[in-house]
């Protein structure tokens, strides 16, 4: 890659070329893959990205592996004129233990939450659904903040935070605001970010001692594949019973879906086999799954049971 | 067997070594050149326009917006081809360009050349195709229903053949138990990890050179001066390092660099095309999706009586290869088994589809997957050990395999059998995985196979090598052959057999990549004949430049030819070891003497023979054989399989490396462990669904088991060093053996491939078990 300013003049004309190093990709653009794009901007300060965000949203995709949006951009489903870099911010690229919660910043990789050792004790629904994404390479370069920016139904992480009752801090030029995870999602590729935002952390609460819980990812063979179904649960457990329990499932509806009905079922019971059963049938009347080349609705139905039946209540039922 | 026999001869130094590729340097630290690494000063880029109906008449195709973007060179169409508007394979039934029909999503039906990629890209999207869609045919079934519309010849057959030997009928008469099933098999795409991809280089005097990935250099010569009338004495085809073919390269790049060709030829300028992963996948040729009813009859005791098969391939929309595909398929179906009566009919029959042509294992993984069921239903059918059941029907020397042939030598049938028994530890875990209670069960089973190697009866006309070889003054040498290395260490074993058989270092012999100027039409690259055939022709050569050294190097030590010993970049007397010369002292002394130093090679297959009537002759010249014993485990609540250990016993005559032999066999099985379990191709109304590699899903590193792998080496006297073929056995009992030790584990069984989870689910389910 070389410095290029030549293409860039419109952003000189904007005032923005101080703030920013901007590259160009000028042997990709001569291949034709990357029909639109200008710029590729790459910023040191979260401040400098709000910045260019509030003065060019709409023409600016923001990137932070890029796992996901590249391809988008390869396949002409999204046409950035500028890219916007969000692998120089490295107060996005930490891990902070505080009093009670954790927080992720969104440009951490999954590299770093699956090495994570406070994450470890605190979150390793999270870790275990790490480990199952994509394949070794793709942790080093895939980011949290882009897994739940992409919003794909069958985003692995989603299902964990869900449980792990997660909330995304979300941040502008104007300010920040606090969403639940399951909250964000508002359909495939869709949220409720507005164009000048973007996720600044997860920031996960810290579960009391008697939490337990788990997570299962379904596809057709063992790494790099998308998810046919996933399914997350976690209880807080309080002298035998379900104080709170939490279920989160990926790819059976069009966004990560909580199945609040199918929770009541155990909420403040003891999870006798029975209420399990009944609760994981209640969890695959909640779902919409579809067809695709991945699976039929039928059989993701089915699998939703099985998953929710299978999830790691199973570990309590063997403890007594 | 043969007894081992130390001669002089045989005592071995190179062959049978594990050398290390002579290819594996360069392409692990990424200095090797591929075809998307070349470029030439002015070079324009290709582009395809492709048919967007399974079936439809063209009206009209308006170029004219296309021709007008800024940076397009030239937009063609069918009557701008300068030769013939068809690709030579086995018949002439494909036009390089669709003129006034298409026949599946993808047909080519106009070319772009560019200044970039970009542009090619955008004119495509200029060129107003105007169609009239006609009803499509889309499964072999419809095609063969007299209701169907005519897409090819008179009854949308693309080929048929018989098999008969004996009287079925009294055969099955004489069974105790008869099995019948049907079975269904999908597509395959290759997915080589390189896509199709060619460069064609206008030349002085009206010549080309075309450089590609591509495993048949001479077929693409041919089509190259068929489409473009150079003569084919002025197109020179050049193979460039190339990344995987197995059979996705044998026919394909013939169009693929027609197109190219054509495009150079018109614009007078050099022309990249590189397929996209979707367009190759949308367009290029895959594994046939099969229909096979198999129905057997045995005896009690084992001893088949009786097979009859119907085997059925759908061909796609041309005939490109499927008429030797089904061949292979026909000759294979009944397995290695005897078996006194036999009947099997086969038909190829078109479909509004992508052609379907060679994938590894050339229309035999089909009917293994039936033969190794029924045979693992016929076991539980009269109580007796699939191993045993197996044993008693295996093929040896002096048998009679399904066309009459009788096996004179090298059949290591049985001893695959029983080593692979041994190594997998087969009747204890055959029992002990019998006995799992649980969600995940444990399974066993077996497969078992033979190969005719290299092109059999049907290729005769082809079935032919030749080499050039050179030594240097240096004592270095040159090999030049026109088989081609695709990944498969093809050159490495080209290099050590001429080492070997010169008696130089393994360090001092170059092979040369293919190029149809330099080396006689030597056939394809397929059918496991890239040892065989051309280390024949690599010898001969050798012997020849041998026998002149020889002759100075005799006078140079005092003694006659026949006590000379060259080995290891020395040549000594065998009486007086130690006392010798430098190989290359002896070549500097015969080239002062204006000896030689070149040489042609040459090998004609041996004696092959087929009667259409009958199915009956000698098909090919020698089988490999080979069995594959595979381990697995099934949830079975979510119907997911995972292998856990193949054990592949390959009987490919003298290994001469084992560990490219190795590697052959491990990218065999996890190739057909895909098969098995989750490559699907799907496809609706003609529209392929998945033609990507996010949805199409081949193993990774993840999905691989652990492999065993272990070599009879039965010598096959006409052979060099004694080696036959492995390149397809390895793929072929893998997915056989998974689904025979998936029901094992669960207790039911799939019929069609592949076995994915959600359809070993619905079959768990189905069965009413473990509910
Ligand atoms: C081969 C392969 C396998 C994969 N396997 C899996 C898998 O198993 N499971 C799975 O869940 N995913 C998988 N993915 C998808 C992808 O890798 C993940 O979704 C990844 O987490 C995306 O992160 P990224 O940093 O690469 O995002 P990018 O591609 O950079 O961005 C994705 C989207 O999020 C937006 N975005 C990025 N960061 C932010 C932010 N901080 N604020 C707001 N918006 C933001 C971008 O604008 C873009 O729209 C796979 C992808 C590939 C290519």
């Amino acid at each position: 890659m070389s410095l290029f300013f030549q293409k860039s003049e419109s952003l000189k004309e904007q005032g923005f070329i101080d703030f920013f190093i901007i590259l160009s990709i000028s042997e990709v653009i001569d291949q034709g893959s990357v029909l639109d794009l200008q710029a590729f901007i790459h910023p040191f300060s979260l401040d400098d990205v709000l910045e260019f965000l509030e003065r060019g949203a709409s023409i600016s995709n923001v990137m932070a592996g890029g796992t996901d949006l590249f391809l988008q951009v390869k396949q002409g489903l999204v046409k950035p004129k500028y890219l916007v870099s969000l692998a120089g911010l490295k107060e996005l690229k930490k891990i902070d233990l505080e009093v009670g919660f954790i927080k992720i910043g969104s440009v951490v990789a999954f590299q770093e939450i699956i090495d994570s050792e406070d994450l470890k004790y605190k979150a390793y629904i999270l870790q275990g659904a790490s480990r199952k994404m994509g394949f070794p390479q793709l942790h080093h370069v895939a980011t949290i903040g882009g897994n739940l920016g992409n919003a794909s139904p069958a985003a692995d992480s989603a299902p964990p935070l869900i449980v792990l009752r997660a909330k995304i801090r979300v941040v502008s030029k104007n300010g920040e605001r606090v969403i639940p995870v399951e909250s964000f999602f508002l359909g495939i590729k869709k949220t409720v970010l507005k164009a000048n935002e973007i996720i600044k952390e997860v920031v996960i609460p810290l579960p009391g001692e008697n939490f337990t819980g788990g997570f299962v990812k379904l596809g057709k063979r063992n790494a790099h594949v998308l998810s046919t179904i996933s399914v997350a649960v976690g209880i807080q457990f309080s002298d035998g019973i379900v104080k709170d329990i939490r279920i989160g499932m990926g790819f059976v509806a069009p966004i990560p879906l909580r199945t609040l009905k199918a929770e009541n079922v155990l909420r403040g019971k003891k999870p006798a086999e029975g209420l399990v059963i009944k609760c994981a049938k209640v969890a695959a009347s909640e779902t919409a799954p579809i067809s695709d080349q991945r699976a039929s609705t039928g059989y993701r139905w089915e699998m939703v049971f099985v998953l929710t039946r299978m999830n790691d209540f199973k570990d309590h039922f063997q403890g007594g | 067997m043969e007894k081992e026999i130390v001669t002089l001869k045989e005592k071995l130094n190179v062959v049978g070594k594990p050398k290390r590729r002579v290819d594996a340097k360069e392409k692990v630290i990424g200095k090797a050149l591929y075809v998307d690494d070349l470029r030439f000063p002015g070079m324009l880029y290709g582009k395809v326009k492709r048919s967007i109906y399974p079936r439809a008449r063209i009206r009209v195709i308006d170029t004219s917006k296309a021709k007008a973007l800024k940076g397009v060179v030239a937009v063609l169409t069918a009557k701008d081809i300068p030769g013939k508007n068809m690709v030579p394979i086995i018949v002439e039934d494909m036009p390089l360009l669709a003129e006034r029909e298409v026949r599946y999503i993808g047909e080519a039906l106009a070319l772009v050349a560019a200044s970039s990629k970009r542009t090619a890209e955008e004119a495509l999207k200029l060129i107003k195709v105007d169609y009239e869609p006609l009803t499509p045919v889309t499964s072999p079934i419809d095609a063969l229903k007299n209701t169907s519309p005519k897409i090819y010849g008179e009854n949308n057959i693309v080929i048929s053949y018989k098999l008969r030997k004996g009287d079925v009928e009294s055969g099955f008469r004489e069974a105790d138990v008869i099995i019948e099933r049907e079975y269904r098999t999908g597509y395959q795409e290759h997915v080589y990890l390189e896509p199709q991809g060619i460069i064609a280089v206008p030349g002085p005097n009206g010549s080309m050179v075309i450089y590609g990935s591509l495993q048949c250099p001479h077929y693409v010569q041919k089509a190259v001066s068929y489409v473009t009338g150079i003569g084919m004495n002025k197109v020179r085809v050049v193979q460039v390092e190339t990344g995987g073919g197995f059979g996705g390269k044998e026919d394909v790049p013939s169009w693929v660099a027609g197109y190219t060709a054509v495009l150079a030829y018109r614009t007078n300028k050099p022309v990249k095309l590189i397929y996209d992963r979707e367009e190759d996948i949308l367009s290029t040729s895959k594994r046939h999706p099969a229909i096979i009813k198999y129905r057997t009859g045995a005896k009690k005791t084992g001893e088949l009586t009786a097979v009859e098969v119907k085997y059925i391939l759908d061909a796609g929309a041309y005939a490109t290869l499927s008429i030797p595909v089904l061949w292979r398929g026909t000759v294979h179906a009944v397995g290695p088994y005897k078996c006194p009566n036999i009947k099997v009919d086969s038909l190829a029959v078109a479909t509004n589809k992508v052609p379907c042509g060679a994938f590894r294992g050339f229309g035999t993984p089909q009917v293994i997957f039936a033969h190794e069921s029924q045979m693992d239903l016929l076991a539980e059918e009269i109580g007796m050990d699939p191993i045993d059941l197996r044993l008693k029907n295996a093929l040896e020397e002096g048998d009679q395999t399904a066309t009459g042939q009788v096996l004179r030598e090298s059949v290591g049938l049985k001893e695959t059998i029983r080593r692979a028994a041994e190594l997998s530890n087969w009747h204890r875990k055959r029992r002990e995985y019998s006995l799992l209670k649980g969600v995940k069960r444990r399974g066993i089973g077996i497969s078992t196979v033979f190969y005719g190697v290299s092109l059999g009866a049907a290729g005769k006309h082809l079935d032919k090598a030749a080499s050039l070889v050179h030594v240097f003054p240096d004592g270095s040498v040159v090999v030049f052959q026109s088989l081609t290395e695709i990944g498969q260490g093809q050159r490495t074993v080209i290099a050590q057999i001429a080492s070997e058989s010169l008696g130089v270092k393994f360090e001092d012999v170059y092979v040369q990549q293919a190029d149809t100027s330099i080396v006689p039409d030597s056939g394809p690259t397929v059918a496991s004949r890239g040892t065989l055939m051309p280390g024949m022709a690599v010898i001969d050569a050798c012997k020849r430049i041998k026998k002149r050294l020889a002759a100075v190097a005799a006078e140079m030590l005092n003694t006659t030819p026949e006590n000379l010993v060259f080995e290891n970049g020395e040549v000594y007397n065998v009486y007086k070891p130690g006392k010798g010369m430098l190989f290359k002292e002896v070549v500097k002394e015969a080239y002062n003497r204006r000896v030689n130093l070149g040489a042609e090679g040459w090998f004609e297959a041996p004696f092959t023979s087929f009667n259409p009537e009958t199915g009956q002759g000698e098909p090919y010249f020698v089988y490999s054989y080979a069995t594959h014993i595979a381990e697995v485990e099934v949830d079975v609540e979510t119907g997911k399989v995972d292998v856990l250990k193949v054990t592949a016993v390959h009987d490919s005559g003298k290994i001469i490396n084992p560990a490219t032999a190795s590697g052959q066999v491990e990218g065999g099985i996890l190739q057909g462990l895909g098969y098995a379990l989750m490559e699907e191709l799907q496809e609706k109304d003609g529209y392929i669904l998945n033609p990507n590699l996010t949805d199409y899903l081949i193993p990774t590193s993840m999905d691989a088991p652990e492999i065993e792998v272990s070599f009879v080496e039965a010598r096959y006297s006409k052979g060099p060093f004694g080696a036959k073929g492995i390149g397809e056995p390895s793929i072929m009992p893998t997915a056989a053996a998974i689904l025979n030790a998936v029901s094992h584990a669960i207790g039911v069984r799939v019929f069609s491939l592949p076995a994915t989870p959600e359809k070993i689910y619905w079959t768990i389910k189905g069965s009413g078990r473990y509910t």
